[in-house]
């Protein structure tokens, strides 16, 4: 096995730019400050990103007992394959999904701030996790979220925290500083 | 040199026609030479996202990894190491104690170790600098996982090292053999402490961390040791009793006895969960344990907890359980289904697309229903076993579950029908996501004979099950609002609500970790995991054939010749089952977002509406 991998040839790709520290940058998509210590993954789907048109990357941070903490940033292109438009998404994740709400889910008002330099709609909302996952005997864990939609003139950009309601005022000012230091590259 | 490989592999008759494939495209070509470039152990990215992207586009189609000959000389390879490398990425990335321990073990402890090629093993500290590379906020957690020496904890290292262990030695040992040691001399200590007075152990001021350390070890072998849990359970209560005799909290004047004995209680629990943080920070111990309560928060009710505190259930009988079965599904005169679980679940898109599954026969009969209630273990919903035919077992706990919210007896459940078609709803996501492999198994089976073996679960699977369920719930939960809702399980509700607001895609993210699978079962299927699986043995004397007929083919007898073209039949047959095992993902991903898009066009409040948009 070893002669044969020795084989390969070297291919030498241009280098991409590399990204300033502390910051990420998704390819034509955003740039935004990477919370220090987190780490950085890619969503997991049977579909390519250029199918689905939505382009991200996951921050999560330090576990604790409760879990970790996440921020997520999605740029949502014209025509993906989750959310035709901003407003849609504003709707589905800000009140219960055909006002269904059997677990006294809690949802804050739609008002207005701002993602860097850019207008965004926020709004935070408490929600259950029941974990583990899957099983039959799991305890209900308080979920705190955040989101920020930012429309822009092609699709749109939700930055996104997601955290153990034990550890929301914890890691918040991570979130914070993310949403301050957020970019789109589409505009 | 490429091509004159491609031509000579025409010789060999029946074998793989690289040279008869169409031209492969300048795209797919720098799709396999940057998919090389990561695995390359010149340039050493090991990138695992890149691999993810690369174990998924090189499977997209079908005579890619053919056509992929002719720009590299072994694509399989590429493929194989990619696939090693996502893997690694979704262990280290997403489990933690024996379960990223033995999940490393099935990883790096075998012979045929393709990590171990790219100079990741198979030590797991080879390990260590991709982690603190890739996945830098796993660092901690791998390391204690692997109980490396630095990770033991100061009591651990000192014991070990009057046995004569150091650091090199200790890390010399494979995963299996710490975790051997560290449980056996858990219990040993664990008995030790157990005998002494608990006044001795007032004196000790790491009585915690020694103790939460041992705990851990305790239960770090798979499966752990007889009287594990048993000392599990004394060191707690030892811990709580020790807390106790330490300190008389300051009561409110006129305070009764009982309330007495309670407020000495939380005092103690306050106290020891304190303390139990602050080891936590030192790092003693792994990020997350059972007891730990920062800011309040009550972990969740473990495998560990529920041996601990076993909740009360009364069984259902199975007198009962069969008669519940019957009325749920039985099959009528017409050959079709009918019964209550039938009704409930027809008329939506996944309940019809099940029926439909089961009412139109087959040539094999496999995809006749065999369901029943059985009893099975806390926490498990239902299961498909993937026998000749597929059955399906819907837990007799869930029936328990169903009776008790609504303050009825199991047993009454048969004597009001309103009451069993409540259960039916109760039920019905489960049955859903247990037909849905049932499906699997069948139509692939057919497609893929030599690689359904039934032992072999996968993500991709799970995604399909769980999304086909979610859609069936979230189409129930429009019709009939919140009075379904409340009827059903909060998981199955949670799960639609996932769908509904994030697609199939937010599933996938929640269920890679969920306890109820153990770590082997989450492979994503690729071929070469199943080259991989197909024994070492096979793996190697395939490869010393591929290079004998590459370097000396003449030299071959015609023995040989057979050997090497049953490996690569096998090897073209694996890459096509793991092909279609992702494109049926995809495909089945396509499908139930469009079914979502179905539900959310045609509720008023979610129907995409003009978008103002900013100046």
């Amino acid at each position: 096995m070893r002669t044969l991998f020795c084989l390969f040839s070297l291919f030498l790709s241009g280098a991409a730019a590399a990204d300033a520290p502390g910051r990420f940058t998704k390819q034509g998509c955003f740039t935004v400050a990477t919370p220090a210590g987190w780490a950085a993954s890619l969503p997991s789907s049977a579909l390519s990103e250029k199918e689905r048109k939505i382009y991200g990357v996951e921050f999560t941070g330090p576990s604790a007992a409760a879990g970790a903490p996440k921020i997520t940033v999605n740029y949502y292109a014209p025509g993906n394959k989750l959310h035709k438009t901003p407003q849609r998404y504003i709707k589905l994740h800000s009140k219960p999904p055909f006002g269904v709400n059997a677990d006294k889910k809690e949802y804050g008002p739609v008002t207005n701030g701002l993602a860097g330099n850019y207008h965004a709609k926020v709004f935070d909302r408490k929600v259950f996790e029941y974990v583990p996952a899957g099983s039959m005997d799991a305890a209900k864990v308080a979920v705190y979220e955040r989101f920020a939609v930012v429309p822009v003139k092609q699709g749109f950009y939700v930055l996104r925290y997601t955290v153990p309601e034990a550890l929301a005022k914890e890691h918040l000012k991570a979130y914070e500083a993310s949403l301050a230091s957020f970019k789109p590259l589409i505009k | 040199m490429l091509l004159k490989l491609a031509l000579s592999l025409l010789l060999l008759p029946g074998l793989a026609l690289a040279a008869e494939a169409p031209p492969i495209t300048e795209e797919e070509a720098q799709l396999v030479m940057d998919c090389q470039r990561n695995i390359d152990t010149r340039v050493r990215i090991f990138s695992p996202e890149k691999a993810q992207d690369c174990v998924r586009d090189l499977n997209a189609k079908e005579d890619l990894m053919e056509r992929a000959a002719q720009v590299n000389e072994v694509p399989g390879l590429v493929l194989i190491y990619n696939n090693s490398l996502v893997s690694l990425g979704k262990i280290c990335g997403k489990y933690k104690e024996s379960d990223l321990g033995y999940a490393l073990v099935r990883e790096l402890e075998v012979k045929d170790c393709y990590p171990c090629l790219l100079g990741l093993g198979p030590r797991p500290e080879k390990l260590f600098g991709w982690v603190d590379n890739h996945l830098p906020d796993r660092g901690v957690t791998v390391r204690r996982s692997l109980r490396t020496w630095t990770s033991l904890g100061e009591a651990r290292r000192r014991a070990f090292q009057a046995e004569g262990l150091d650091e090199a030695s200790w890390n010399a040992k494979d995963i299996r053999a710490r975790y051997e040691k560290l449980s056996a001399s858990a219990l040993k200590d664990s008995e030790a402490l157990l005998a002494a007075g608990k006044k001795a152990l007032l004196k000790n001021p790491d009585l915690v961390a020694v103790i939460e350390e041992l705990k851990q070890d305790l239960i770090i072998k798979d499966p752990p040791p007889g009287k594990a849990y048993e000392y599990y359970r004394k060191l707690n209560k030892l811990m709580l009793d020790v807390e106790l005799l330490r300190a008389e909290p300051a009561l409110p004047p006129g305070v009764s006895g009982a309330e007495k004995k309670d407020l000495q209680l939380k005092a103690a629990n306050d106290r020891l969960n304190a303390a139990r943080g602050a080891a936590a920070q030192k790092g003693f111990l792994d990020q997350t344990f059972d007891n730990y309560v920062p800011g309040g928060y009550t972990p969740p009710p473990t495998m560990l907890q529920r041996i601990l505190h076993p909740r009360k259930y009364k069984p259902v009988d199975n007198d009962a359980a069969a008669k519940i079965s019957a009325k749920m599904f039985s099959y009528g005169e017409d050959g079709k289904l009918k019964g209550h679980l039938a009704r409930e679940i027809s008329g939506t898109k996944a309940g019809d697309e099940t029926l439909a599954f089961y009412n139109t026969p087959r040539a094999d009969g496999r995809n006749k229903l065999d369901f029943a209630f059985e009893r099975n273990k806390p926490g498990n919903f239902g299961t498909c076993y993937y026998r000749d035919p597929p059955y399906i077992r819907v837990n007799t706990r869930m029936i328990e579950d169903y009776a008790r919210q609504r303050g009825v007896a199991p047993a009454d459940i048969l004597k009001d029908e309103k009451l069993m078609q409540g259960l039916a709803s109760y039920i019905a996501p489960t049955f859903v996501h247990e037909a849905a492999h049932h499906k699997q198994e069948v139509e692939e089976r057919t497609l893929h004979p030599r690689f359904n073996d039934g032992k072999h679960r996968t993500i991709e699977r799970e995604v399909e099950a769980f999304g086909v369920g979610a859609a069936f719930t979230a189409e129930k939960m429009q019709k009939g609002g919140q009075a379904y809702a409340k009827n059903s399980h909060p998981h199955a509700v949670r799960d639609a609500e996932i769908y509904l607001e994030d697609g199939v895609e937010a599933l996938r993210a929640r269920k890679h970790t969920y306890d109820g699978y153990r770590v082997k079962d989450h492979t994503d299927e690729t071929a070469s995991a199943r080259i991989l699986a197909s024994g070492s043995a096979g793996a190697r004397e395939a490869a010393a054939l591929k290079a004998k007929y590459k370097d000396d083919p003449d030299s071959m007898t015609a023995q040989e010749r057979v050997k090497l073209k049953e490996y690569l039949d096998y090897e073209r047959a694996s890459f096509a089952a793991a092909r279609y095992r992702l494109q049926r993902a995809a495909e089945a991903q396509r499908k139930l977002d469009e079914w979502r898009e179905g539900l959310l066009d045609a509720d008023s409040e979610t129907s995409p509406s003009e978008v103002p948009r900013p100046k």
